[in-house]
């Protein structure tokens, strides 16, 4: 049971309060928790004391080492970009890589090796006008054929209707 | 060392009776005598509480350098009505466990809070504990306990720091930071009552030595 009089004993160092009864009752026994309780004490008194004389000490380049750098914060109150990389060299790589990646797909999808070039966009409008035009071109031998076949019909009309001296109203 | 005018002179002066969150307020302000004045009374402290880490003392000096730097960048979100050592003390004990972590990366660790001190081997942490005997200084000592440990007790007993302080500092809980306390001391007792070999060593010898000249 004694580390659970240690722990209450280490409780009451940090509260300032003073040992239960039954911590008291239990350190009038017990030769080693009797020691940790003196040490204890002993040991946040060695401890504050001796901090002290650690802090008389003096450091002196210290405070002027710290000033510098705080002069050279002042003077350049946000880093570059570029400064920022070179100061995370992961992320500089990481965007390294990034700029290639893209550069690389750019360059991929403006430049197919195996695809014709596209016409400029300035000129789509000229495919509509070759359309039409191919178009009357293809058109053309019907309405041709169709103008033969009016002409050739007329002039047999003609030739019958002089021939027999026929007309509309006498056959009617 | 730059000159001071005679106007940044007094500033320091007066400077020099505020308390911490005032000259925190100021240097939120914008005055640099006052941060100067936190720099100068805070510097040593941080430099002892930051030194349960290895490295050399000048790794140390940029560590505080380090604190003291990110401390200027974000004074304005310092809250004047805590105690400004709490926040510090914040700063650099972030700092402190992230250098670690980058100096130090051991991806399979049972221990959460490290081993008993990284830097030296047992021999060095043998020879360090026995100038620490000579000379006294119980912090000596103590720099052989785990950095936490170390810090719990720098906290507590150099700073006189409330375990609720303590406890935002170190990001733990306040039972954890008592339950830490209690460790450190156990362990630091044992350090100061158990002699090392090397101290039982030097006693055998001279011992030995006595029943020769007899």
């Amino acid at each position: 049971m004694c580390f659970v009089h240690r722990w209450n004993i280490s409780r009451a160092l940090d509260s300032g309060k003073s040992l239960g009864n039954l911590t008291k009752r239990h350190l009038v026994r017990c030769e080693n928790c009797r020691d940790f309780s003196q040490l204890g004490e002993e040991m946040g008194r060695r401890l504050t004391e001796d901090a002290a004389s650690l802090l008389s000490d003096v450091r002196p380049g210290l405070g002027e080492k710290v000033r510098r750098v705080v002069d050279e914060q002042e003077r350049a109150p946000s880093l570059s970009f570029s400064k920022r990389l070179q100061m995370r060299p992961v992320l500089a790589g990481a965007v390294a890589l990034a700029v290639v990646g893209v550069s690389l797909i750019w360059l991929a999808r403006s430049r197919p090796a195996s695809m014709p070039q596209l016409d400029p966009i300035f000129k789509l409008k000229a495919p509509t006008t070759y359309l039409e035009s191919a178009l009357q071109r293809a058109e053309s031998p019907y309405q041709e054929e169709i103008l033969e076949l009016k002409k050739t019909l007329k002039s047999t009309a003609d030739y019958l209707a002089a021939r027999f001296d026929i007309g509309l109203r006498t056959n009617n | 060392m730059r000159n001071l005018n005679k106007a940044e002179t007094e500033v320091i002066k007066a400077a020099t009776d505020a308390t911490d969150e005032d000259l925190a307020a100021r240097a939120a302000a914008g005055s640099r005598p006052a941060f100067e004045e936190l720099v100068s009374r805070y510097g040593l402290r941080l430099f002892h509480f930051l030194r349960s880490h290895s490295g050399s003392d000048e790794d140390v000096e940029d560590l505080v350098q380090e604190t003291f730097l990110k401390a200027y960048r974000n004074i304005g979100r310092f809250d004047p009505q805590r105690r400004f050592s709490t926040w510090l003390y914040t700063v650099a004990f972030r700092l402190s466990i992230s250098r670690l972590r980058l100096k130090e990366p051991k991806p399979l660790q049972l221990d959460s809070e490290g081993p008993e001190h990284p830097s030296p081997g047992p021999q060095e942490a043998l020879i360090r504990k026995e100038e620490a005997l000579k000379a006294g200084n119980i912090w000596l000592l103590a720099r052989t306990l785990k950095p936490r440990e170390y810090k719990v007790l720098w906290l507590r007993y150099a700073e006189e720091m409330p375990i609720r302080d303590i406890a935002r500092a170190m990001r733990k809980s306040q039972a954890g930071v008592r339950v830490l306390l209690h460790r450190s001391r156990l362990k630091l007792g044992k350090k100061l009552r158990v002699p090392s070999p090397a101290t039982g060593l030097a006693e055998a010898a001279a011992a030995e030595q006595r029943l020769f000249i007899l």
